[in-house]
């Protein structure tokens, strides 16, 4: 088997809304928290600038809201839109895995 | 609870004043977080700064597909009208640097330089007249806008553009006055104090300029437009970026005549004398010109895709 030339940050997804998401599901997170459990999940480090930027789109399509807990670092958690968004996207991206898992056993043979 | 980080805070700044109340505490806690007891390095603060600006112009309605049609159209128009203020400064130098160009050719072959400079005038005349026509369509909603409450930020800026109109004003009667006392060789060259006095009187139009569009920017981002309205105003923008990219063309027609029929008209030398088609001014100003017209044309893209989506919406 020949080793991907890839490093692990192009190997996987930097789409900060789905990323975000994605944490929430597990439960309501602050700003920090979420880009700590974003590292540790999918190796993609969100700035803070970038993360509230999609954290304020997120709240503006209701695929978030936030949980008043009345500090600073307030926390988010998933809608019940936000939730159907997400496992659409996750459908959409098992198909292509799937897709793709299929195309390169096909290919595979085809080499051997 | 320790007080926020000054540095951090003033970086807060680049973000609009309304997305700041919502969330501008939350970010500062999340810098502090992830920074703790470390500087903010130069990468951090620019990437702060490029979040802060995209907020900005998501709220202008500039940016983004979350954004209603409305504000993306509105944002468009806000983008021509930026382009204009830039074309018209383009404009002015143009039309300084194409003074007297008809004196510098023999009259049997004037036509096309002269046609020229008076469609580029023409043109002129109609983006003025479009962007007036614009100003009239929101004159209602304005006035309402600049008696109200909310428009204390509005009535400052009509403040200052009013002030720099008058020091314009002056500026140009002193100027006309000064010209009338020299030489024309003195003036055609642009020798001292000319020359230096023209370069104020410049820097006073600009700004004034600058204050008005200034002015002009915060009325379309505030004033209230219904549907009708903001219909005559994307014809109006859409004109007057047509208008530009019309003008920008003519221009560089008139440059390759004048090249062609009177190249030390460009370069100030004898007449008769060959020379490099070349100018850099020219070539600045028609550079800014395009500019302008890409911006432009950005901003009609941004109309479109704004009527696009009201009528998918």
């Amino acid at each position: 088997m020949t080793r991907s030339n890839a490093t692990p940050g192009q190997r996987r997804s930097n789409d900060p809304p789905l990323l975000i998401l994605t944490s929430l599901a597990e439960g309501p997170k602050h700003g920090y928290a979420l880009a700590q459990d974003i590292e540790e999940f999918a190796g993609v480090r969100l700035g803070p600038g970038t993360l509230y930027g999609a954290i304020t789109r997120l709240e503006e399509r209701g695929l978030i809201e936030p949980v008043d807990t009345g500090g600073r670092r307030r926390p988010y958690r998933l809608t019940a839109a936000g939730a159907t968004s997400l496992t659409e996207t996750i459908t959409d991206l098992r198909h292509i895995v799937e897709t793709g898992t299929a195309r390169l056993h096909v290919a595979g043979e085809g080499l051997a | 609870m320790s007080e926020p980080r000054p540095d951090l805070s003033r970086l807060l700044r680049w973000y609009p004043p309304s997305w700041r109340d919502r969330y501008g505490d939350e970010l500062l806690a999340m810098m502090e977080d992830t920074l703790g007891e470390r500087r903010a390095t130069l990468g951090f603060r620019l990437s702060i700064t490029m979040a802060g600006i995209r907020e900005r112009s998501h709220i202008a309605g500039l940016v983004g597909e979350t954004v209603p049609p409305a504000e993306r159209v509105r944002g468009g128009g806000l983008v021509v009208m930026a382009a204009w203020t830039a074309f018209v400064l383009a404009g002015a130098a143009f039309a300084k640097l194409s003074e007297h160009s008809n004196e510098a050719v023999a009259t049997s072959q004037r036509l096309l330089i002269v046609d020229t400079y008076r469609i580029v005038i023409a043109l002129a005349v109609v983006t003025a007249l479009a962007v007036v026509a614009g100003g009239m369509v929101a004159a209602r909603p304005l006035w309402q806008l600049l008696r109200g409450n909310d428009g204390l930020v509005l009535r400052r800026r009509l403040w200052i553009a009013t002030t720099w109109s008058v020091v314009a004003a002056a500026a140009t009667a002193g100027l006309v006055v000064v010209a009338h006392r020299l030489p024309r060789a003195d003036i055609e060259t642009g020798a001292w104090p000319y020359g230096a006095i023209f370069i104020v009187w410049a820097i006073v139009i600009g700004a004034a300029l600058v204050a008005w569009t200034s002015f002009g920017i915060g009325a379309v981002r505030r004033v209230n437009f219904d549907r009708r309205a903001l219909a005559v105003e994307s014809v109006l923008a859409i004109t007057v970026a047509v208008a530009m990219v019309a003008m920008t063309i003519v221009t560089g027609v008139w440059w390759v005549a004048i090249a062609h029929r009177a190249p030390w008209f460009l370069h100030g030398t004898a007449p008769g004398t060959l020379g490099s088609a070349f100018d850099i001014r020219l070539a600045s100003v028609v550079a800014l010109m395009v500019l302008a017209d890409a911006t432009a044309g950005v901003g009609v893209v941004r109309i479109g895709a704004g009527w696009a989506a009201a009528g998918r919406g």
